[in-house]
């Protein structure tokens, strides 16, 4: 059973939401009713859920919230409250909450809304855990098949400075992500010579924009097999070039692998986003 | 590709920025480029799937990524382009990006967004997957932005 923390500073609401809770399969662990124990209580706990009201005497919710973002980022927050206009919606929106359901509380409303964060977790979590096996079988894959050259394929840690090319291929789904694709040009001009038997002239970087794609389609087909909840696509490539060039994905975790081959190397930089943006 | 479509975006930033305490946000040149560019400094690229597909590319100098990145975060110095930096421009381009969805929606065109990828560095070259890049200069209290709209 998934376990909900009330946090409201009145007794009735807490009696009402935790009716609704255990009524629908929830299991109640704790009521908070002031920030004091808030964050003790929230690591003692550990609950699944937080539901948080907002207007409270000592902090508010958006406070509360806060508090309980900075200890744990992951926390999943709805918050429950009477007021539910555009200002409101926006501000919650800012902290990163993870539902929004208006006081009166409708059962099934603060129900759906519970599964729907839940589900997306399991969703992430299972995207998260074999997300890198599938972009590494598409590399290996297109690398073999396209150049007619062998791969080995070794775990890395992502550089930030790019060692002189790289591939961006934007992916959108439930969870939206990028693939990077980075490699010297050394080693682009000679994929390139081997994808593509004619003269390559001055067409590399269209040709090795064109592998990223078709490597990127493969390992998020081989996703969407797996789970179609991903609903995973990507946008056209970006090439990025030059001898100074840094990369940064600041709000996403990603994992990295390399691609070693007799003519250079391919490094494969892949990450997905754990965001809650579909609440609203 | 529709140069309508760089209406939704100079929308996105005129409704986007004065959310977060820009006063200004004046339209300045726009030019078609082919689809090689070269800029020094700050670019983060989203992508964009769904009735349409492609990329837009928001770029700054290094100096004024700074000074956004500062506004951002309620005027606290930034004296390099650090990850704190890093991330108040990769929000700036979710956000940007985000309110040009919901405008193209609204005009019934209905698009899925990426995160987004920073780059930076001089003298950084770019291909984008578009036979024709759309660039659009704006000036944000002084400080140019550039949006480069790479679509199919």
């Amino acid at each position: 059973m998934k376990k909900v923390l009330i946090v409201d500073d009145s007794s009735f609401s807490r009696s009402i939401l935790s009716d609704i809770l255990s009524e629908n399969g929830f299991e109640v662990v704790g009521e908070v009713d002031s920030p004091e124990d808030l964050i003790d209580t929230y690591v003692k706990l550990k609950p699944d859920i937080v539901t948080m009201d907002i207007a409270m005497p000592q902090k508010d919710g958006f406070e509360c919230t806060e508090m309980i973002m900075r200890q744990d980022p992951n926390a999943k927050v709805i918050m429950v409250s009477s007021m539910k206009d555009d200002e409101v919606v926006k501000q919650a929106k800012r902290i990163k909450v993870a539902g929004f359901v208006q006081k009166p509380v409708d059962a099934e409303e603060l129900v759906q809304a519970i599964q729907l964060i839940l589900s997306r977790e399991e969703i992430y979590t299972e995207l998260d855990r074999i997300y890198l096996e599938c972009f590494s079988e598409a590399l290996e894959n297109c690398i073999v098949k396209m150049s007619k050259t062998s791969a080995d394929i070794v775990d890395a840690i992502f550089q930030n400075e790019s060692r002189g090319i790289s591939v961006i291929s934007a992916i959108i789904g439930k969870h939206s992500g990028r693939m990077i694709l980075d490699m010297d040009s050394k080693t682009a001009e000679s994929l390139a010579r081997l994808l593509y038997k004619r003269e390559i002239d001055s067409q590399i970087l269209q040709i090795v924009a064109e592998f990223a794609n078709v490597v990127c389609g493969n390992a998020i087909s081989i996703l969407n097999r797996k789970n179609k909840n991903f609903g995973l696509r990507v946008a056209p490539p970006t090439i990025f070039y030059g001898e100074n060039l840094s990369i940064s994905t600041p709000e996403i975790v990603s994992k990295t692998v390399i691609a070693e081959m007799s003519f250079g190397k391919i490094t494969l930089n892949v990450g997905f986003t754990r965001g809650d943006e579909e609440w609203m | 590709m529709d140069v309508n479509l760089v209406n939704h975006f100079l929308e996105a930033v005129m409704n986007v920025m004065p959310q977060l305490g820009f006063s200004t946000v004046k339209k300045g040149e726009l030019s078609i480029k082919g689809s090689d560019i070269s800029i020094s400094g700050v670019m983060a690229v989203v992508g964009l799937v769904g009735d349409i597909k492609g990329n837009i590319i928001y770029s700054m100098d290094f100096d004024n990524a700074k000074k956004i990145a500062s506004q951002m975060m309620m005027g606290a110095p930034v004296l390099e382009f650090d990850e704190m930096a890093q991330s108040a421009i990769s929000e700036l381009s979710n956000m940007l990006t985000g309110n040009a969805s919901n405008n193209l929606y609204q005009a019934g065109t209905s698009v899925d967004i990426s995160t987004p990828t920073l780059i930076y560095g001089n003298e950084i070259k770019i291909k984008a997957k578009a036979e024709k890049v759309l660039c659009v200069e704006i000036l944000v209290d002084l400080m140019k932005l550039n949006l480069n709209i790479a679509f199919e």
